[in-house]
C-alpha cells in the first residue's frame, strides 16, 4: 500500500491477467526424488502400515509435491525466481502440453502448514521491491493468498450448517465420466484429436492430483457429489477448501454468496483461454447445434435458458441473456443439449478417463 | 516411567505441520509430548488420490522426525479413528492436559470439542474466522474484492 491507495493505483489487475499464454519457455518442475526413508516403498512397509484401505485413484507419487519444510522452501524459491515474473499474464490459462504452466503449485504446502501465508506474501513482495516481478504478477498472486484463501475459509467457517448441501440451481447431473481417474493416464499424444478441454484436466488430475482452477468448474453436476470427489482427487483439497470452492465458486450452488456470477462458458472462451485445446478438436466451438457442435457451447446456452429465473437479474451475466434472446434457434439448441446430456450420462462423448479408479495399493 | 506421565500433550493434525503455529509456538520439548494420529476412518472415507495420501502421511512422518530431533517426545500412531487414537494415547501416557489448534474444518473442531481437548485459535490463516464474521456483520452482501481491499488496507498490506 501507498497511504490509502494500493501500489500502482489500482486494486484489481485481473484485466491484465486473463491473457492466453504463448508457447515460450516454461520453468521445469522441481521434483524431489523420494529419499530412502520416505519413499513409497518404505511407506508400504512402514510402522503406520498399509495406507490404502479403500479404493484409490491416480498415478503413484513422483516427487512433485513437497513433503517437508525444506522441500516447500525450495519450491517457493523456484516460484519467486522463475515463475512469478510471468504468473499474472497466464493466471487463467490452460495448455494441454504444459499442465503447470506458470502456476505456483504452492497450495499443497500452504494447506499442510509447510509454508505460512505470511511468509509467502512477504517473499513475493520482496521480489517486486527488487524489481524482479511486475505488479500484475505480484498483485495477482497476493490476491489469491491474502484474498481468496482467507475469504473462502471465512465463508466456510461462518456459513450456516446447511451450506455444504445447498443447490440453488437444482443441479442434479451425475458426475461426468471423466471424473473416474485412471491410474495410468494416457499420454498427451493420444489426445491429439479429441477434447483436450476435458482430457487435459482429467489427465493431470490422474498423473499429478492437480488441475488448474479454470478447469475445476462444473456447474451442471450435483454440487455435493462434486465437492466430495474433488476433495479426494486434488492434492490441495480439504473440506474448508472444497465446500466454498464448489458450492460457491464452481457450481454457484449458494446462489451467489461467494461468486458474483456462475463460471460457465462456451467453447469460444475455452479456445481463448487455451493455446491448443480447440484447434485439433473434432467439435466446432462456434456451432450450437448438430453433431459437430462443441458440447460446451451447446450446454452454455442451455444452462442460461434453464436458469433464467435465477440468473437473468445478475448484472454480470445480463449481457449473455441479451445474446440468448437474439438466438433464433434456441429450441434446436435445447434439444441438442438434451442429447449431449444423455450422451454424457452414457459416456459416449467421453473418450478418455473413463476407467474406474482401481482398487490397488499405494 | 513415572517421569513420562503427566506431560502436556499437543495433538497435531495432518494439516498443521508448522511449529511456529499456535499449538506448538513456545512449547518446551522437555514438558511436551506430541500426538499425531493416522486414522483408518479418514483413509477410508472416500477414494483418495494416491499422491495425496502419500503427501499427507509422509509430511506427517517427516514433521514427527523433525520434532523428535528438536527434543519432543512424539507419539505418531495409527488408529481406527481420530477418537480411538486419542483414547489410546491418553491410556498410554496419562497427559495432564491435551491441547490442539482448532482444526481448519468444522467437523474436526466438533470432534475435538466433544473429546474435551483444549483448543487454541487457528493462526494458520491471517484472518481468523471470528474477525471475518465481524467484518461481514452489518455489511450486507460482501464480495472477495471487498474483503481483499479491507485486508490490504491494514498495516503492512
Amino acid at each position: 500500500m501507498e497511504g490509502e491507495e494500493p501500489v500502482g493505483g489500482r486494486w484489481n489487475l485481473d484485466a491484465d491477467n486473463r491473457r492466453p499464454p504463448d508457447a515460450s519457455s516454461r520453468p521445469p518442475l522441481l521434483r524431489t526424488p523420494p529419499s530412502s526413508t520416505h519413499s513409497t516403498r518404505s511407506m508400504r512397509r512402514s510402522a503406520t502400515g498399509c495406507l490404502m484401505i479403500s479404493p484409490c485413484i491416480g498415478a503413484p507419487p513422483d516427487g512433485t509435491w513437497a513433503t517437508s519444510r525444506e522441500g516447500a522452501l525450495a519450491r517457493l524459491e523456484r516460484f519467486t525466481t522463475r515463475v512469478l515474473p510471468r504468473f499474472g499474464d497466464h493466471q487463467d490459462a490452460m495448455v494441454a502440453g504444459a499442465w503447470h504452466l506458470n502456476h505456483s503449485l504452492l497450495s499443497h504446502a500452504l494447506n499442510l502448514g509447510l509454508l505460512h501465508p505470511r511468509e509467502v506474501i512477504e517473499a513475493v513482495g520482496r521480489v517486486h521491491e527488487a524489481g524482479r516481478a511486475p505488479l500484475n504478477a505480484v498483485e495477482g498472486f497476493v490476491r489469491q493468498v491474502l484474498g481468496w484463501r482467507e475469504f473462502l475459509w471465512g465463508v466456510y467457517r461462518t456459513a450456516d450448517e446447511g451450506y455444504a448441501a445447498r443447490n440453488a440451481l437444482g443441479a442434479d447431473a451425475p458426475l461426468p465420466p471423466a471424473s473416474a481417474v485412471r491410474r495410468r493416464p494416457r499420454c498427451a499424444a493420444s489426445t491429439t484429436h479429441s477434447r483436450r478441454c476435458t482430457s487435459t484436466p482429467t489427465r493431470t488430475t490422474s498423473s499429478a492430483s492437480w488441475c488448474s482452477r479454470t478447469s475445476r468448474r462444473s456447474p451442471a453436476s450435483d454440487p455435493t457429489r462434486m465437492t466430495d470427489w474433488m476433495h479426494g482427487a486434488f492434492i490441495d483439497a480439504y473440506d474448508w477448501v472444497m465446500v466454498p470452492n464448489v458450492i460457491g465458486m464452481g457450481t454457484f450452488a449458494d446462489g451467489g454468496e461467494v461468486a458474483t456470477k456462475p463460471y460457465v462458458s462456451g467453447g469460444a472462451y475455452i479456445d481463448r483461454m487455451s493455446v491448443d485445446y480447440c484447434r485439433p478438436c473434432r467439435f466446432d466451438r462456434t456451432a450450437r447445434t448438430g453433431e459437430d457442435a462443441c458440447p460446451f457451447t451447446t450446454l452454455y446456452w442451455d444452462f442460461l435458458a434453464r436458469n433464467r429465473d435465477v440468473l437473468a437479474a445478475n448484472h454480470r451475466i445480463g449481457r449473455a441473456y441479451a445474446n440468448l434472446d437474439r438466438l433464433g434457434d434456441l429450441e434446436a439448441v435445447r434439444s441438442r443439449a438434451a442429447e449431449v446430456r444423455a450422451q454424457l450420462a452414457t459416456s459416449i462423448l467421453v473418450e478418455h478417463g473413463d476407467g474406474l479408479g482401481d482398487a490397488g495399493t499405494l | 516411567m513415572a517421569e513420562d506421565r503427566g506431560l502436556t500433550t499437543v495433538w497435531v493434525w495432518g494439516d498443521q505441520l508448522d511449529a511456529r503455529l499456535a499449538h506448538l509456538r513456545g512449547r518446551d520439548p522437555g514438558s511436551t509430548r506430541v500426538l499425531m494420529v493416522v486414522s483408518d476412518q479418514k483413509l477410508g472415507e472416500r477414494p483418495w488420490h494416491r499422491q495425496k495420501v502419500h503427501l499427507v502421511v509422509t509430511a506427517m512422518r517427516r514433521f514427527a522426525d523433525r520434532l523428535a530431533a528438536d527434543g519432543f517426545a512424539v507419539d505418531l500412531r495409527r488408529a481406527t479413528s481420530m477418537r480411538a487414537g486419542f483414547e489410546a494415547h491418553v491410556d498410554a501416557y496419562d497427559p495432564s492436559d491435551v491441547v490442539a489448534m482448532e482444526p481448519a474444518s468444522r467437523t474436526g473442531t466438533r470432534t475435538l470439542e466433544a473429546l474435551g481437548v483444549t483448543l487454541v485459535d487457528n493462526d494458520h490463516f491471517l484472518c481468523h474466522w471470528r474477525e471475518f464474521a465481524t467484518f461481514r456483520a452489518g455489511r450486507g452482501r460482501t464480495t472477495m474484492e471487498d474483503f481483499y481491499r479491507w485486508r490490504r488496507r491494514r498495516p503492512g498490506g
